[in-house]
């Protein structure tokens, strides 16, 4: 067979991809800030504490969906916790999934917006931004996977971008490492994760890698670090730049950190960053999308995936632009942050409770 | 895509039209033969019937040939076959020549026989002679082919500093023999189809037998019998015919004049296409790096080679985006820039009436008019209108203050941009792409070049070229392939084909 990837099947590697992508995206901007808020100068041990527990977490989640192989989302989820909860927890990941596109599209109208498009109203924007999803989203997860293999070279303009303002930095912020008290640093924990989030999406996408092998949870749980160690450094330079107490006062403090420098021919570097933000995140969207159509079409056992794409496109639209400004939308994504934490790490703590209490016996009978 | 459902669906088709029996055979009285091709031949003043007495007794004829005046070779028929006739027809006077003693007789490189009159009548239409002889139910066709076709030269479209020169003629078995030439392999295997109700275009399929993927192959042995056309006249036919995503900006076979180019491409286990009458030979599966690639740069040294490479690379992004960017920027995003750049930009801009969309589409379109008045005329004309054209935009535009001198330099720089591929095909795609960027750009800044590369970007991962991923080896990625991409590795390291071949085929050795 000469296309071997096709009828919405990935590879391992497209795997990893999804991962890095759908997590750096619209919380990247801020992240800084938000945990900086209460870890002070340790923000930056908060978010590698924070990573590597979340490495640890999706390596508990491949190691108990790798025993069912042959299944797919819902089946090994209502093996694992009776049918009808099944189906609830998918159908509530469905719902969670576009609710979260909405807002990211929001999020991306919204910076667009401050950025590029000042007088241009939301409505076209989003617009705009719902009819490209759509056009990614439609033939289904494979070619999502290959966009994303494309679209995640947008990151590595983010390693660069930390260079340059390096030189305006001075470690004398960062200190006293830990001084502010192991207490601190953990409640540092939940702001990170907002940024963190998406992972989760291995869920629904490992039942589509044709290639399954022993090498995915270590190569996921790289994935993550990768962005561990990228989002580490973001904060932390930005610590040593501003310092933890002016820190907080700034809204979006990748950005005003690109600017310290001067740049030659390129005046304002955050647009330059804008521009390949707006990349990261549309891969962010088209993967989150199509998760919640998955999960919708697994609910209601469609044949197409994109029977779904197309029913969501107006309500994605609607959604986008409901809440009335930009505080609206931080609160709501205080909300889609719990929700996270539910889909992100208990609903992984409870499927692998669940799998040594009575799931080993049911792989077993599966693979016979 | 769909790969499998074509073989099902050509399967199911060609059982169900099966061409009707023919009728027409030869017949052992000469006279009613000669009548048969007459009728058929009515009116066709170019077709010939000589006719030999070979038995002087009883002065009938009792040997005809029919060929077509200017396909066939004088000489030969007259020395090989006209004046074997003659000889032995003087010598042995009363002795009865047969069929069999004819055929040892001639001196003819290649002489098979048929007895129906289709065949015949293809025959001798692609130049080859039929002889009839009285009392036989079979004709000899001979081998006589010649005609006037164009000598071997160098490619135009395609030329390369470094590497041999010849290129692909009309003529398909000048074409085959340029590629045999290459590589002397048995396992290059050369399948001959006729496509064109009328035309009877020979077709040769090329391949090396053993690293081809089977599969890929009878699909596209199908869908070319499968084709249902009075004429073809071009390879372009074919690539039309055979492409599966038609509205696509981007080529999904490779077109080319170079045997080097094709027999490079054989040995990675793809598959070329040549088409009589056409000096372009086409090749599949392709990715999308491949209208990247030139033979030069397999024949220059490893770190020049790439560096051209990665220019090739920049010069899709110029011919691309370059406009749009200079568009973006100076209606949106001025703020981006210098200011004292800024400013230049802007007392450039100031006697100029247009804003920039309108100033870069008029600039667009004269470059566009331009190209084709010049590929239209004579070329001594042409280069007329080249300098005519130089002085309007580069000079006579900026004084009459229509366009500014910086939007010049940068559709300059744009224009030059598009015209570094390998093959001149591949810029129709960079130049019209270029429109829809502008326009994007024009009406949503660098928010719409955005879009419009997450379009394109999207467009090439979801396209396939036979089943072939088109921005394979990136999406989806294989490390292994990956060598000889957007780089290639030194030679010696370019030990594996990259497309789907045969088990155990894909190292090459």
């Amino acid at each position: 067979m000469i296309s071997k990837f096709k009828d919405g099947e990935i590879t391992s590697f497209q795997s990893y991809i999804m991962i890095i992508s759908i997590m750096v995206g619209t919380g990247v901007l801020g992240l800084a800030r938000s945990v900086a808020e209460i870890a002070k100068q340790d923000a930056w041990i908060s978010v590698l504490v924070n990573g590597i527990g979340i490495s640890i977490i999706i390596a508990f989640t491949i190691f108990v969906i790798s025993k069912f192989p042959q299944l797919t989302f819902i089946q090994y989820m209502s093996l694992l916790l009776t049918k009808p909860l099944a189906y609830l927890v998918v159908f509530a990941y469905g719902i969670y999934a576009i609710f979260t596109t909405s807002l990211i599209i929001r999020f991306l109208c919204e910076m667009v917006g401050t950025w590029f498009l000042p007088r241009t109203p939301l409505t076209v924007i989003s617009f705009i931004i719902v009819a490209t999803l759509v056009y990614i989203t439609k033939d289904g997860l494979t070619f999502v996977g290959r966009f994303n293999e494309i679209i995640v070279l947008a990151i590595i303009p983010f390693i660069f971008l930390i260079f340059p303002s390096l030189s305006e930095a001075s470690l004398i912020n960062l200190k006293p490492i830990g001084d502010s008290g192991i207490h601190s640093i953990i409640k540092g924990i939940p702001p990170s994760f907002y940024a963190f989030g998406g992972y989760e999406v291995i869920l629904i996408i490992y039942p589509f890698i044709s290639n399954k092998n022993k090498m995915n949870i270590r190569y996921s749980m790289l994935a993550i670090l990768f962005v561990t160690v990228l989002y580490t450094s973001i904060v932390a330079s930005q610590i040593a730049l501003f310092g933890y107490q002016e820190i907080t006062e700034i809204l979006y403090s990748f950005i005003n950190y690109l600017d310290v420098i001067d740049f030659p021919i390129i005046e304002r570097i955050e647009i330059f960053f804008t521009f390949f933000w707006t990349f990261a995140v549309i891969g962010t969207l088209s993967i989150q999308f199509i998760a919640g159509c998955i999960a919708f079409q697994s609910v209601f056992k469609t044949k197409k995936t994109n029977t779904f794409v197309y029913l969501f496109t107006p309500i994605i639209y609607i959604l986008s632009l409901l809440p009335e400004n930009s505080v609206k939308v931080a609160e709501y994504s205080e909300i889609v942050g719990k929700a996270n934490v539910c889909f992100g790490i208990f609903l992984p703590i409870i499927l692998f409770i669940m799998y040594l209490i009575w799931g080993r016996k049911k792989a077993y009978d599966k693979t016979i | 895509m769909g790969f499998l459902d074509g073989i099902r669906a050509s399967k199911s088709q060609s059982n169900n039209k099966s061409k009707p029996p023919n009728n027409h055979f030869v017949a052992k009285d000469i006279v009613f033969n000669v009548d048969y091709l007459e009728k058929r031949f009515s009116d066709c003043s170019d077709i010939v019937f000589r006719k030999i007495k070979s038995n002087h007794k009883t002065n009938k004829d009792t040997i005809v040939l029919v060929f077509t005046d200017g396909l066939v070779e004088g000489m030969s028929i007259n020395d090989g076959i006209i004046k074997q006739i003659n000889l032995y027809s003087q010598i042995y006077n009363s002795k009865k020549i047969n069929i069999d003693l004819l055929q040892n007789l001639l001196l003819v490189n290649e002489i098979n026989r048929s007895n129906n009159f289709d065949e015949i009548i293809e025959n001798i239409l692609s130049g080859n002679t039929a002889l009839f002889l009285e009392g036989s139910d079979e004709a000899l066709i001979l081998n006589t082919r010649g005609w006037e076709s164009r000598a071997v030269e160098e490619s135009s479209v395609e030329s390369v500093i470094r590497g041999s020169k010849d290129a692909f003629v009309e003529n398909i078995r000048t074409n085959t023999a340029l590629i045999r030439r290459k590589l002397k392999d048995p396992n290059l295997k050369v399948k001959d189809l006729k496509v064109g109700s009328r035309s009877n275009t020979s077709i040769a399929v090329v391949y090396i037998g053993d690293i081809t993927n089977q599969q890929l192959l009878n699909y596209v042995v199908n869908k070319l019998e499968e084709i249902e056309i009075d004429g073809i006249f071009d390879s372009g036919y074919i690539e039309q015919l055979l492409e599966e995503n038609t509205y696509s900006l981007f080529p999904q076979m490779q077109v080319t004049e170079r045997p080097d180019k094709v027999c490079a491409n054989l040995l990675e286990g793809r598959m070329a296409i040549l088409v009589d009458g056409s000096p372009d030979a086409l090749i599949l599966p392709i990715g999308f790096i491949q209208l990247f690639q030139s033979p030069g740069d397999y024949y220059e040294r490893l770190v020049f080679a790439n560096f051209v490479r990665l220019i090739r690379f920049f010069g899709f992004i110029i011919a691309t985006t370059f406009p749009a960017i200079y568009v973006a920027i100076t209606t949106f995003h001025q703020e981006i820039l210098p200011t004292d750049f800024v400013l230049d930009i802007a007392k450039s801009r100031v006697e100029v009436p247009f804003p920039p969309i309108i100033e870069v589409l008029l600039m667009e379109g004269t470059i566009e008019l331009l190209r084709e008045a010049s590929d239209r005329l004579p070329i001594k004309i042409g280069q007329t209108i080249g300098i005519v054209g130089a002085i309007v935009i580069g000079d006579a535009a900026v004084r009459a203050n229509i366009v500014s001198p910086t939007m010049v330099v940068v559709i300059a720089i744009t224009v030059i941009g598009s015209y570094i591929f390998p093959h001149f095909s591949t810029s129709y795609t960079m130049r019209f792409i270029r429109i829809p960027m502008i326009l994007m750009a024009a009406t949503f800044g660098a928010f719409g070049i955005i879009i419009t590369w997450t379009w394109l970007i999207y467009h090439l991962c979801s396209l396939n070229s036979f089943g072939f991923a088109y921005l394979s080896p990136f999406a989806p990625s294989n490390l292994v392939d990956m060598k000889d991409a957007a780089i290639r590795a030194p030679l010696f390291g370019l030990k594996t084909r990259p497309i789907p071949t045969p088990k155990g085929k894909k190292s090459r050795k």
